[in-house]
């Protein structure tokens, strides 16, 4: 045992933390001003160094439950972190394997440094880095794939982006001077509630609802995760080909260049008037787009790729329907008798999302610009009218003004105002 | 004997707050103090002391400051007059709770036992 290992401790303690940067900050001088009080009356007892801070240590208890104790306790609005989860166990693998490192030798458990030190430790074999923290573009890329859990309430903005920083475990940086230019201040509470969603969707989710006057984005690049207005981010062009033989059989590829355009970021294409190009060559795709959306008409490539073996009678994975044409499918299923008499429009959302299994996302801070609350009250009844139908009046009772609409996404129905983000339904 | 978590786990926040009661201290204070008050029996860790404390000033009963200019980084906690009303508050519920144990309990032993 070393300072050392309090270090490490103190970092490990302070990841755990659910908290405001700035909390945690000072909850860490306050524990180290803890330590080096301690460390005096111990060694006036006759004790080492060595045995002071491992009594001291063990004072302190587990990092990951003392580090729940202060963030249950907290006063402050708290946010669901089950995505993390893997992120917080391989902490504790880390620091499992600080204990027994030999003296001398100990790694430290450092937050967002460069490259691996001769002495770490990498864990699980697929983590380049001993705390779980990535540089690397492809990792990060597939971590911001993976579905994760939100659940914000009027949480500040910083909050929500460190939350997206413990997820992908790696260099966040957000351009916080052009951010503030363009009026979105990082205190800009953020109210959103999504399951299953892929990280990068989220955060995208996000980023559509605190960024009013101005696109914002993000884009990896380089190890880092950047975050800002979409004019300032760097956007690194690159040409892929992709070898799409097996997803074309009877078709020449227009088909599927035609499928790209309308599902992957459709506006950015030449064909709609964007400036990125796709081309079919033969059996390939010659596609000039930036990275990230590189990386989306990958996922639907595999998603199509799994689609078809699933078709073909040797297909090996399973079939599962793409979540969108769930979706629809289910927009169409007629709903039984409802009668809501002044009904609170989230508590009635809450309904048709109980009967229909169907997620509704929506954006409340968006939907307060068009004037409408959470809470509004809202008299409605129909009898075996389409799930759709039923949306549709629902909104237009909420908001007899300015209209709401709704979108359907992977994953879910998106509740927004067209004055915002126009994203009609298909 | 120190007393078990399990008992002392309603009248933590009213502990740390009685330790305040003349005037400022911090954190490692507040646990010696417990501790030597109660003859060793309220012995707090550090790990479960310091979150009460964030959670108290959260709610406002205590309030902080770092000390400066000494060299010594220290965060003092004092009273605030909300806190010192919760104190009394809880103070006076937690006498009563314990009278109304105390005759519950005394059928445990024979007459004049405890």
């Amino acid at each position: 045992m070393s300072d050392m290992q309090f270090d490490a401790y103190l970092n490990l303690l302070t990841r755990f933390l659910r908290l405001s940067p700035r909390q945690r900050e000072e909850i860490r001088r306050e524990l180290r001003a803890h330590l080096e009080e301690a460390i005096e009356a111990e060694l006036a007892r006759g004790r080492t160094r060595e045995e002071a801070i491992t009594r001291i240590l063990d004072d302190f208890g587990d990092a990951a439950e003392l580090a729940a104790r202060f963030s249950v306790l907290s006063n402050r609005k708290r946010w669901i972190m089950r995505g993390t989860l893997a992120a917080a166990c391989l902490g504790f693998a880390t620091f499992t394997l600080h204990a027994i490192w030999p003296e001398g030798a100990t790694p430290v458990v450092a937050e967002n440094s460069g490259a691996p030190r001769a002495g770490e430790v990498a864990v699980g074999g697929a983590q380049p880095r001993a705390d779980g923290i990535t540089t690397d573009d492809a990792q990060i890329a597939k971590r911001l794939s993976a579905p994760i859990e939100a659940n914000f309430q009027d949480t500040p903005l910083s909050d929500v982006l460190e939350y997206f920083r413990e997820i992908v475990q790696t260099n966040v940086f957000v351009q916080r001077r052009q951010l503030e230019d363009h009026g979105v201040a990082l205190d800009t509470p953020v109210t959103l509630q999504t399951t299953g969603l892929p990280a990068d969707r989220t955060l995208r989710l996000v980023l559509d609802a605190v960024g009013t006057d101005v696109p914002l984005g993000f884009v990896v690049d380089q190890g880092v995760l950047l975050i800002g207005p979409e004019e300032k981010l760097p956007r690194r062009v690159m040409t892929n080909v992709y070898a799409v033989q097996d997803l074309l059989e009877a078709s020449d590829g227009t088909s599927l260049v035609q499928l790209i355009i309308n599902s992957v970021s459709p506006d950015s294409w030449r064909d709609n008037g964007g400036q990125y190009a796709i081309t079919n060559f033969d059996t390939t795709l010659v596609v000039r787009t930036t990275r990230d959306v590189h990386a989306e008409v990958e996922r639907l490539l595999t998603q199509l790729r799994s689609a078809r073996a699933a078709g073909s009678p040797t297909g090996a994975v399973p079939y599962k329907a793409p979540p969108r044409a769930r979706i629809q499918k289910a927009l169409e299923i007629e709903l039984p008798e409802l009668v809501f008499d002044q009904q609170p429009l989230e508590a009635i959302l809450q309904v048709l999302t109980d009967f229909t299994k169907i997620e509704i996302v929506v954006d409340w801070d968006e939907l307060k610009r068009a004037g409408v609350t959470r809470d509004r009250g809202i008299s409605y009844s129909s009898r075996n009218r389409p799930f759709s139908e039923v949306l549709t009046d629902l909104l237009r009772a909420a908001a007899p003004n300015r209209p709401v609409l709704y979108s359907v996404e992977a994953g879910g129905i998106r509740i927004c105002s067209p004055e915002v983000s126009i994203v009609q339904a298909r | 004997m120190a007393y078990s978590r399990d008992l002392l786990r309603g009248s933590l926040d009213l502990l740390v707050l009685s330790s305040l009661i003349h005037g400022e201290r911090y954190g490692y204070q507040i646990l010696n103090a417990l501790r030597d008050e109660s003859s060793g029996r309220v012995d707090l860790k550090a790990g479960t002391l310091y979150p009460i404390l964030h959670k108290l000033e959260a709610e406002g009963s205590v309030k902080s400051r770092w000390e400066d200019g000494s060299g010594r980084d220290r965060k003092w906690y004092q009273l605030t007059d909300k806190g010192r009303q919760r104190l009394q508050e809880g103070a006076r519920e937690w006498l009563d709770y314990a009278g109304c144990i105390r005759a519950l309990l005394q059928p445990a032993f024979p007459a004049g036992a405890v």
